[in-house]
């Protein structure tokens, strides 16, 4: 087969220079094995007509030991030029694939998986390698070589030569017969890959939950499945391209036999003597090493013409969330929060998520969102850090349309310590250097306080570079929450969401966390998005929602008189609570 | 094994000592492999021979057979190659990719048994780049390395012997030949390059568990608009990369030029002393002209194991990684002698146990005692930090305590087998994993076997039967990449259904509530503590409601 594709050969563009100077340097090396071949075939005419004297020997000796070193330097400067063909370039495709990511968003998984998209830039990319700097240099030099070693043939031996020449021009549009074999990579073997790396890597982080609910061995069996699957999609692959190899070889290897005899046809018709017939025969044996070279790096090459196309169809992914020329001039400077205006929205087609949403986040003040779990809570946080964009209505912050603003500069303004906060493989430093780069250890030790972090900071040997596992492993829950208040506090932003941040704190810390995030509001402005209730007795304004859409809203003094959803929630909650004296305490 | 380790550091030798044993199920089909292989070789040089031997007898010489006889032994070979490679290829290949599979299943397996405590210390990116792209790097071994070892030994040794026939001299200069090109250059280039293969492999593992953590934590990158370092952190360890790449190129390079240089050398030795023996009479031109056509080609196996002996610097590095995770032992150990949990099965008694961490200094349970009946409702309750999900983990074994027993219905849980003492509780842990499947196949991890109408029924139990039924798809419904689909309570409920599923004497309930709101909250309690009401369970929680209703409380102190 041949791996040929058009746009890896457009990215290919910046290495040209390099990847001719590797032809060119194969084609060097071709001229010193001509070069030898005529010696060996010099020395055996002379030894068939008995005239090799022991001078002539010895000079032969000397020029053949120097094109030895010739084609060893050769040989070194093929590897640094090999380098050179594909070190940028990975680089550079790698970067692009991640900022994509960073385009499209917290989205980017419904629209491509992570492990997809890891397994190309990491597998796909690293397997360009080979294809820039041994497959394609193998199959330009494949277009030259034949005529080069042609025309050194043609003189004497013209059938010999021009069979040679016929066969290694057939060789090449013959192996594209099975074309086939490329669409297979790019889609059946590319996908099977790829869902084994997301099967693994889905087993890997459930392996816990498997083990627990003792369905480890089904995962197990499952998992068996694709890899037997990969494997039989590997070999459809490799036996179509050994059917490819195998023609191919028949061809070469019929057409050198009858090279041989066309060839010694001309020496029996006495038009050469013996030893030109010997360098004869080497040339016709060494016609299709340049077929062969290339055939042998199909394989590994594989892999980076399979990811190839999901690369380039990754980087032609599009965000629907575009921004729109902001037309409202005047209204810049103001300072008013959100607003929300009859805002609709659904993450597919089909399900109805928010509707008709009409609310304020005034600026210095304390906003409440409360309601069942999945009334759509945690989405009008997502609209408000402009994750997504309201399909209907208007999200204004500060006065201007949200899809005017770039989500960037909303960023820098908004700041949200999501429900199941992200925490980063590493360190604790890391983690608190990923909301300010330049943060000082009195700055972090402080935000650590705040959240009554610092007493098990301090009591760690390594204080903050304590190692906390993949995802914060290392960590307890609440502790990895308070983590990601931390962070969020360092990070000084003017409007804060906190969503459901303090579920797994314990009550006596939550209620110094929300103290310390109390005065923080004497500045800055919150949205408070929680279940217990009497966290947000305080808010200024508290909303109620069911079902999407917001019931009712007002202060705590004001909802509890109007005996509605709030109120009941709160007596629901209390009357819960209130059951509390039945167990007895016992102190470890 | 832990004989042949070193620091997880191996020699080549023993690699590929223990990589050789797991061929032996399919030797059969290496035979295969390797019969094509030297079949394949000889046809290679058949048709050089053939073509000097028609010259020779053309040009009249005595070699053995006629002319006509030596165009028969060309076009045989010429039409055999084919065939033959394709043998050994296509049965190299179905032998790797075959033990490949089985290698991957395997590994699973022992991390199964790793899990949870020994897998906290690792990067799953970086264990799925072993388990799939390491072990991919092994292909290189079994369908590269073991047949052209075994066709170099035997074509080498054919070719000696076609030397010493002609002229024991012959071979015995050309054996230094073989014996630098085809065992010292391998040797040589496959040590000399050890910690580049290393660092390239695990640099690559590197690479893949920062781009996973950089993906899933992109929502935080965004919102600190970090997403520009974060670019300039993937360039780096490209460029890294980069830098252990070029060495490895350059060795890659280094271990081809140098065999081909022998092989030019080589040349230049046949035909010196090819020529000496002529002039001395030991060597007719026949002879002379098959050995130095010839004897250059027959390095070909030879060579071919020298410039593995490249790629074999990752094949290696790989492997080692392999075996590192396929050595590791897990944090507890299986009993001897397994008994069962005795009667009254859902008694549970923990006496005096201490226990820290044995990364962490700081003792994290402190001579904890706790008991509870059959059928009670005990509650944990304490500071974040305090050790709650850890004791919780200490009762499931994924770490003994350092001091004091834990005894589950009178045994001692060290005496069980882990999958009996595992497999008596319905644990409910602090986050819920969800996978990237239906909602319907996400509660069934909690029984695989059960039935729709039983994780229906589990659903209802949870409180989210009736937000499933409203989805489009219902229970077939997908979850998205980590539940992403959900909202966090929907999420929480989805892992209730799952303890909801398994039949259990004991449940344990880590912080079941806290992404709920108060209404589900109400009524999941009612249903656990009235339809389990057999059951012992214990439940973490922050929330004066969820412990509102059980016997006991303990609480627990950091120390
Ligand atoms: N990415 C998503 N794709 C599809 N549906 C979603 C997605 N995220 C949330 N939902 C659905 O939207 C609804 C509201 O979710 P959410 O706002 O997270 O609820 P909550 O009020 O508990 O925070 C839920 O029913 C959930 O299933
Ligand atoms: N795998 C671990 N390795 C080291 N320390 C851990 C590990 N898991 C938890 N810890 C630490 O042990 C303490 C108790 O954690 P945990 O039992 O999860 O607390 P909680 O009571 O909140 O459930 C915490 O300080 C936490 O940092
Ligand atoms: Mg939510
Ligand atoms: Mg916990």
């Amino acid at each position: 087969m041949l791996l040929i594709n058009r746009k890896l050969i457009e990215l290919a563009k910046p290495s040209a220079k390099w990847i001719f100077a590797m032809v060119f340097v194969k084609l060097a090396l071709l001229f010193t094995v001509m070069y030898i071949f005529g010696i060996t075939g010099k020395v055996q005419g002379l030894l068939y007509t008995q005239e090799l004297t022991p001078q002539l020997l010895f000079n032969a000796i000397m020029v053949m030991s120097l094109i030895a070193l010739v084609r060893f330097i050769g040989n070194l400067i093929d590897g640094e030029l090999a380098y050179k063909c594909s070190a940028d370039l990975r680089i550079d495709l790698r970067h692009k694939i991640y900022k994509k990511m960073l385009e499209l968003g917290i989205g980017y998984s419904e629209r491509m998986g992570t492990t997809n998209a890891v397994t190309a830039s990491v597998d796909g990319i690293e397997a360009l390698e080979t294809y820039f700097s041994k497959y394609l240099p193998a199959l330009i030099y494949c277009f030259i070589a034949p005529f080069v070693l042609f025309f050194r043939m043609t003189g004497s031996a013209p059938e010999a030569a021009w069979v040679l020449l016929v066969a290694s021009l057939i060789v090449l549009p013959i192996n594209q017969l099975f074309r086939k074999v490329v669409r297979l990579l790019k889609g059946e073997y590319w996908s099977r890959f790829n869902k084994l790396n997301t099967y693994y890597y889905d087993s890997l982080e459930g392996l816990n939950t498997f083990v627990l609910y003792d369905s480890d061995e089904k995962r197990r069996e499952d998992l068996s499945k694709k890899c037997w699957d990969f494997r039989d999609i590997t070999m459809k692959v490799l036996r179509l391209n050994f059917n490819s190899v195998i023609i191919s070889e028949m061809i070469i290897y019929i057409s050198s036999a009858i090279a041989i005899v066309f060839i010694s046809q001309n020496f029996v018709a006495g038009g050469f003597g013996f030893g030109r017939a010997i360098f004869l025969l080497l040339l016709a044996d060494t016609f299709f090493a340049p077929v062969r070279d290339l055939m042998s790096t199909g394989h590994s090459a594989m892999n980076g013409v399979a990811a190839a196309e999901n690369v380039f169809g990754l980087l032609k992914l599009k965000s629907d969330r575009e921004n729109l020329v902001s037309t409202d001039v005047q209204g810049t400077s103001e300072k008013s929060g959100f607003v929300l205006d009859q805002v609709g929205f659904q993450y597919g087609q089909d399900r109805q998520i928010l509707k008709n949403i009409s609310m304020k986040v005034e600026r210095g003040k304390v906003t409440a969102i409360v309601g069942q779990s999945g009334c759509g809570k945690s989405t009008i946080a997502n609209l408000l850090m402009r994750f997504y964009d309201a399909n209907s209505g208007t999200v204004y912050l500060d006065g201007q349309d949200i899809k005017t603003q770039d989500p960037q500069q909303i960023h820098k303004k908004v700041c949200i310590v999501p429900q199941n906060t992200y925490i980063f493989t590493g360190t604790i430093l890391d983690n608190l250097k990923m909301a300010k780069t330049d943060a000082t250890v009195e700055e972090m030790m402080k935000a650590l306080d705040m959240v009554n972090l610092s007493s098990f900071v301090n009591l760690q040997p390594e204080g903050l570079d304590t190692n906390i596992g993949e995802r914060g492993g290392k960590l307890s829950g609440g502790q990895k929450q308070k983590l990601g208040i931390a962070r969020a506090i360092l990070m000084d932003a003017d409007i804060y969401i906190f969503d459901e941040a303090t579920s797994n704190v314990d009550v006596e810390s939550e209620d110094d966390i929300w103290e310390c995030i109390g005065k923080l509001a004497r500045n800055n402005t919150l949205v408070v998005i929680s279940h217990r209730l009497s966290t947000i007795r305080k808010a200024d304004c508290i909303y109620v929602m069911d079902k999407g859409e917001i019931k009712e809203s007002g202060s705590h003094n004001s909802l509890m008189k109007k005996r509605g959803l709030y109120s009941y929630m709160v007596n629901e909650q209390e009357s819960l609570e209130g059951l509390f004296e039945g167990g007895e305490l016992c102190v470890s | 094994m832990s004989v042949e380790k070193n620091n997880g550091k191996m020699s080549g030798y023993q690699i590929m000592k223990r990589l050789a044993r797991q061929i032996k199920p399919v030797s059969g089909y290496m035979g295969l492999c390797i019969t094509g292989g030297i079949l394949g070789q000889l046809t290679i040089l058949g048709t050089l021979v053939a073509g000097v031997g028609i010259i020779c007898s053309l040009a009249g010489i005595e070699m053995i057979l006629n002319t006509g006889q030596w165009m028969i032994v060309l076009f045989a070979c010429a039409l055999l190659r084919g065939p033959s490679r394709y043998l050994e290829q296509y049965f190299g290949h179905h032998v790797a990719y075959k033990l490949l599979a089985i290698m991957r299943v395997d590994l699973y397996d022992n991390l199964r048994k790793l899990s949870p405590a020994k897998m906290l210390d690792k990067k799953n990116g970086d264990v799925v780049s072993t388990a799939i792209s390491d072990i991919e790097c092994i292909e290189i071994f079994f369908a590269h390395t073991v047949a052209p070892i075994v066709i170099a030994i035997v074509i080498t040794c054919l070719s000696l012997i076609l030397c010493a026939v002609i002229w024991p001299m012959v071979a015995l200069v050309m054996l230094p030949f073989y014996v630098i090109i085809g065992i010292v250059i391998p040797i040589f280039s496959a040590r000399s390059g050890r910690d580049t293969g290393r660092a390239y492999r695990s640099l690559l593992g590197d690479l893949k568990s920062c781009l996973i953590d950089s993906l899933k934590g992109i929502k935080e990158v965004i919102v600190f608009g970090k997403g520009e370092q974060q670019l300039s952190t993937i360039d780096k360890k490209g460029r890294a990369i980069n830098e252990v790449l070029h060495k490895l190129i350059r060795h890659r390079n280094f271990v081809m030029a140098l065999p081909d240089f022998g092989r030019t050398l080589s040349r230049v030795a046949v035909m010196a002393i090819c020529s000496y023996g002529m002039m001395i009479g030991e060597v007719g031109i026949g002879g002379a002209a098959v050995l130095m056509v010839v004897l250059a080609s027959s390095f070909t196996p030879v060579i071919a194991i020298s410039s593995l002996s490249g790629s074999l610097l990752q094949t290696f590095a790989a492997a080692e990684r392999v075996f590192a995770l396929e050595d590791e032992a897990p944090q507890v150990a299986e009993p001897a002698k397994p008994r069962k949990i005795g009667q009254k099965s859902g008694e549970i008694c923990i006496s005096n146990i201490d226990f820290a961490y044995p990364s962490r200094p700081n003792q994290i349970i402190r001579d904890f005692t706790m008991e509870a009946k059959n059928g009670e409702k005990i509650a944990f309750i304490g500071e974040s930090g305090s050790g709650k999900s850890t004791a919780l983990h200490l009762l499931l074994r994924y770490w003994d305590p350092d001091k004091g027993e834990i005894r589950v219905g009178g045994t001692n849980i060290k005496d069980v087998s882990l999958k009996d003492c595992r497999n008596h509780y319905a644990m409910l842990s602090q986050d819920t994993w969800l996978m990237n499947d239906t909602i319907e196949e996400n509660i069934k991890i909690g029984n695989p076997d059960a039935s729709h109408e039983e994780v229906v029924e589990a659903a209802k139990r949870a409180c989210i039967h009736e937000f499933i039924e409203n989805l489009p798809d219902g229970y077939q419904s997908n979850a998205g990449e980590m539940g992403s689909r959900l909202s966090g309570g929907e999420r929480q409920r989805i892992g209730i259904a799952r303890v909801c599923l398994r039949d259990t004497p004991i449940m344990i309930l880590d912080e079941p509530t806290s992404s709920l709101d108060t209404l589900n909250e109400k009524s999941i309690l009612k249903t656990l503590y009235t339809e389990f009401k057999d059951r012992t369970i214990i439940t973490v929680s922050h929330r004066a409601s969820t412990v509102a209703g059980c016997d006991r409380v303990y609480r627990l102190d950091t120390h």
